[in-house]
Order: structure tokens, then sequence, then C-alpha cells
């Protein structure tokens, strides 16, 4: 039987080298009818919508009415999940917001941590210690 | 000679005031990050810095904004110097003896704090900040100047109280440090985390009335690009000032 080699999937390690935004998609819905997506629409018609896009290049908005609905943010990411928010009687600088948090976010579920801030994918550094070497006391 | 110096030289901004310098994004990003011990240097490398800072009381430097290039030119006398900027850079015969065999070693660990509380960092670790940073955006590299330790497998290099900055003496009761140009920490924000919604029901007693508090948290989530212990001969073309014990 010929060697295998250890099947291993490479982990991400995202901004150690290159950093790649998260999010890949947004999508802004709205209705031309409804009273809720006022803030929106005039989200869509303010100056803010150029300066979302223009401060993140590498997220692909797109702009679709969805009539006799409540309007609704919805950000697609690169691990395949979706995050949409309702904007329903939102202002238009409430809209930013929440759009920002949407393209800041990584696209994870949100989790409670407890203590473990730090996760880490190398080795001990130091090793891992043994009793049969170094600083073998006699009792 | 470094890589960091022949990128200098190869584009020569390394003297040019900042209004002569292309916009940030035309430059490689490991261009735009600075060396603390040239404080000087310091000031006229970052060509661009965000225009909202963040408050002093967070110890780490302004962040450099690598993804965003629409950003206002400030003068560099609100730029915060690094912290153990002006005094000489002591180095006793123990560390000038077995501070090459640590900087050999590789990887190294650090022990670095932000706002006085530790985390064990290795290269390429995420760290999710038990809180939101303000002013800092994803794509943005911090560097952080403060640590109590640094290591490798066989060594560790403690912060001591020579030639450290002793917070005692103002009864803040901080941590001792090590001195910031001994080592190069870098990370990078990645993106902001969010906790669950979590619902507290608050009761009083001897009435029939709860309380629903809702908090939902944000976390600053960053990864360690680099930890680096620097040599005796970087010290040495570095510090202005070097005592050697």
């Amino acid at each position: 039987m010929p060697v295998q080699g250890i099947r291993t999937v490479a982990t991400n390690q995202n901004g150690l080298g290159a950093f790649i935004v998260q999010c890949k998609r947004l999508d802004l819905h709205y209705c031309d009818w409804y009273g809720s997506s006022r803030g929106m629409n005039s989200f869509l018609t303010s100056e803010l919508l150029p300066r979302l896009s223009r401060m993140h290049p590498q997220v692909s908005i797109h702009i679709s009415p969805r009539p006799n609905k409540h309007p609704v943010l919805r950000a697609h990411y690169i691990n395949g999940r979706e995050k949409a928010v309702c904007v329903r009687n939102l202002e238009k600088e409430q809209i930013m917001q929440k759009c920002e948090l949407l393209v800041q976010s990584q696209g994870g579920k949100n989790r409670k941590i407890r203590g473990r801030n730090v996760l880490s994918e190398n080795e001990s550094v130091r090793g891992i210690w043994s009793p049969f070497h170094g600083g073998i006391k006699d009792v | 000679m470094r890589p960091h110096s022949v990128l200098r030289a190869a584009l020569d901004i390394r003297w040019t005031p900042s209004s002569q310098i292309p916009p940030t994004f035309l430059l490689p990003w490991r261009a735009q990050l600075h060396q603390s011990a040239h404080s000087h240097q310091f000031q006229t490398e970052l060509p661009a810095q965000p225009s909202s800072q963040p408050p002093p009381s967070i110890p780490i430097p302004s962040p450099i904004p690598s993804t965003r290039p629409a950003a206002a030119p400030a003068s560099p006398s609100s730029m915060p110097l690094p912290r153990s900027s002006g005094k000489p850079l002591v180095l006793s015969k123990s560390l000038q003896q077995l501070l090459p065999h640590l900087s050999a070693q590789k990887p190294h660990y650090i022990s670095a704090h932000i706002h006085r509380f530790p985390y064990l960092l290795t290269q390429g670790d995420t760290l999710r900040l038990p809180f939101h940073m303000h002013g800092v955006s994803p794509g943005d590299v911090l560097r952080l100047n403060r640590a109590s330790l640094l290591g490798s497998r066989d060594y560790t290099l403690k912060a001591g109280t020579n030639s450290t900055e002793n917070y005692d003496g103002k009864r803040t009761g901080e941590p001792n440090y090590l001195d910031d140009r001994l080592f190069e920490c870098r990370v990078r924000v990645v993106g902001v985390d969010s906790g669950p919604m979590v619902e507290e029901i608050k009761t009083k007693r001897r009435q029939r009335k709860e309380k629903h508090v809702r908090s939902k948290h944000r976390y600053t989530v960053l990864r360690v690009m680099e930890v680096k212990v620097k040599g005796l001969e970087e010290l040495e073309r570095g510090a202005e000032q070097l005592i050697l014990q």
C-alpha cells in the first residue's frame, strides 16, 4: 500500500498577507408605495448611496423593488451565508449604519464566546510540558 | 539589506514631504508601515491619516488607512508619537548576549497588552477583542506597542523594572512593559463581529412586573500579521541613542 498523505483542508487566514472583504454583495430592496420605505427611498436618492459604494468598492450593490413589502437589506458573504436586516421606518442615516454593519461583518453566526479571545491554528511555541525532561526535583 | 529599506530606496519615498508622496492606494501596503525607532521619520512616512483620531487612551498608534484612499492629510504634529521616543534604549549585558539567540529562534510569541489586558499571540492568530474599537475599519493595520512577554521555544524576555516604563509610581496598576523598540507586532483589523441578542429579565420583589433588558454587543476582530523580535544590528541601526551596559 503506498504512502498516503494526511488529508487536510486549507484554513482561512484572511488578513495575514492580503485582506479580502468578506461581504461580496449587498442587496437593497425598496417599495414605492409603502410608508415604511420612505427612509429607504430617500437613502437611495441621497448622496449616501454613492458614498457607500465609494467607501466599499469591493462590494457589489444591487438595488431592486420589493413591492408591497417592508424594505430589506440583504448581504451575501464569501462563506456562503447571508444576513438580512429589515429597515422599515428607519431614517436614511440609520440605514447607512446598518449597511456599514453588514459590510464590516464576517458573515458568521452571532455566537457568544466566553473568555476565548485568541484563536490559534499554530502549535504551541514552547512545546508541551513533559514531567520527564528538565527541572526534575527530588522530594 | 532589509526588504523595507530596499523598497524605500527603490521608491525613493523616505524623505519626501507628504505633499509629494503619491496617494496611498498606489503604494504597496508595506511602504505605509512605519518603524517606531525613527520618530521623525515616522511622521514623514505616513502620507495620510484618518480624520477620526482614536482617543489617546488607546495604547495603539493611529491606524494606517490601507484600504481607504480618500483620507484627509493631517499635520504631523497631531500624530501620536511612539511611547518611548526621546528616551535612550538601554541594553544590559545579558540582553546583548541573549537577544541574538531569541531573535534568531522562530517562531515567537508575545504577550501584547491592549487596554492593560494581556493577549498571548503568535503569527496568524485571530484575536477577538472583548470590545468594539472605534476609529478603525476593516483592512487597517495596527501596531501593538505594549508587551510584557516576548519569547521563543527556549528563550523568554520578560519586562522588568530596568529600562522599562514603570507605571507603579503613578499608582495606576499598570504592568511593566517592554521597550517598544525591541519588537514589532502588527495586527490587521479583519471585521466587526457581533454577539447574540441577550435578554435579561429583571424583577423586583412583591410585584408582578418584569423588565426585559436586551443587549447586543459588537467586537472587533484582529488578525496577527507579524511578531518580530529585532536583532542587535537592527536596534543599533534604528535607535538614535543606544546605551550598552
